[in-house]
């Protein structure tokens, strides 16, 4: 068996390989004085850095226990935003809100149109003689009153003549 | 079908007595691993504080008979890595290819100073800066297995990730330690 890595020693030091991987590094260790160091050097390393941390021990500063007490008051006092989101979307508050929503969206556009400005009939009677005037063969407005078509050109004056003989000629060949 | 909505529950009198046991018997420990992670004081207590605000808030989802510590241990550390990526913008993950080529696997530094020979002084001020040299989870691997001496399954559970992955970045720590500790007499000189 080649020398054992460093690798393969870490493992075999956190009890880390399968069964016949840890039997074989433990027999070759028995075997191999260079393999053997470099295992205390793993074994001196982790022993070095428990001693450190043990040296290195703290006490939990007084200070600590007393701010966790006072953060658990004032979350107690106030709710997190997750507990006031989770508190407007209970049905209880989310269907009338959406009732009202609903209302709104129905009502408001209606009281919005009723307050629009009004066009007078009389426009739109104008506007449909003007069109008319232009359109051959069209409605000549002869019964529309005088009064309503004051502002438009007089349908006569305004109508394309047509050639009924070229019409007549067009047809029949 | 969805499931029924928990009431928001009031703060209980078996929530603060779970915080104050919690605190009392796992206090210290707690601190010593956030400072251990942290190398430093004010942020081990920060971390500390907002560990056991969390313990408060999940108390229900704790399992009775499971190991307390390891579940405390679970949330330092996952605060740990937020407040890391709240730092820098972003958490570099150590190593996230378990078979990545390791250059330093093979040859043994036996010919120079073996740890061994430290003194306990010398090798005090050698193994913190060794540490502080560390990425945040080699550390955290480095602190579980040997100070802590968890297993590998152990620490997968509390850094929520894979056997392979702890193993590669403690192969990479001790490396890095033993480099570290070695040559510190050359880098100060």
């Amino acid at each position: 068996m080649n020398h054992l890595t460093e690798d393969q020693l870490t493992d075999y030091l956190h009890h880390a390989l399968a069964p016949e991987d840890d039997a074989a590094v433990y027999a070759h260790v028995q075997s191999c004085a260079a393999c053997a160091a470099a295992l205390r050097e793993e074994i001196a390393l982790s022993e070095a850095l428990r001693r450190h941390a043990a040296a290195e021990e703290r006490e939990l500063p007084q200070g600590v226990v007393a701010t966790v007490w006072s953060r658990v008051a004032e979350m107690s006092a106030r709710p997190s935003l997750a507990d006031r989101l989770r508190d407007w979307f209970r049905p209880a508050v989310l269907v009338p809100v959406a009732a009202v929503v609903a209302l709104a969206l129905f009502f408001v556009p209606q009281l919005l149109h009723g307050t629009s400005p009004r066009i007078d009939a009389a426009y739109y009677l104008d506007d449909h003689a003007a069109v008319n005037g232009t359109i051959p063969f069209g409605d000549s407005s002869e019964t529309i009153p005088a009064t309503l078509t004051t502002n438009s050109v007089p349908v006569s004056a305004s109508a394309v003549a047509v050639d009924p003989v070229t019409l007549t000629a067009d047809a029949n060949p | 079908m969805a499931a029924p909505r928990k009431p928001i529950e009031p703060p209980s009198p078996e929530q603060d007595e779970f915080l104050r046991q919690a605190m009392e018997q796992y206090g210290k420990a707690t601190y010593n691993f956030a400072f251990r992670l942290t190398r430093n004081e004010a942020d081990a207590r920060d971390l500390t504080q907002d560990a056991f605000i969390r313990v408060y808030r999940a108390w229900r989802s704790f399992v009775p008979g499971t190991s307390f510590l390891s579940w405390i241990y679970r949330i330092v550390t996952n605060l740990h890595r937020d407040e890391l990526r709240r730092r820098k913008g972003r958490y570099q993950e150590e190593i996230p290819d378990d078979n990545a080529p390791q250059e330093y696997a093979g040859a043994r530094p036996l010919a120079v100073s073996p740890i061994e020979d430290y003194v306990e002084g010398q090798l005090g001020e050698r193994l913190s800066r060794a540490l502080e040299s560390l990425s945040p989870d080699q550390r955290q691997v480095v602190v579980l297995a040997d100070i802590e001496e968890r297993s590998y399954q152990e620490i997968a559970d509390i850094a929520e990730c894979s056997i392979g992955t702890v193993r590669s970045r403690l192969h990479r720590a001790r490396a890095q330690l033993r480099r570290f500790v070695l040559t510190y007499d050359k880098r100060t000189s």
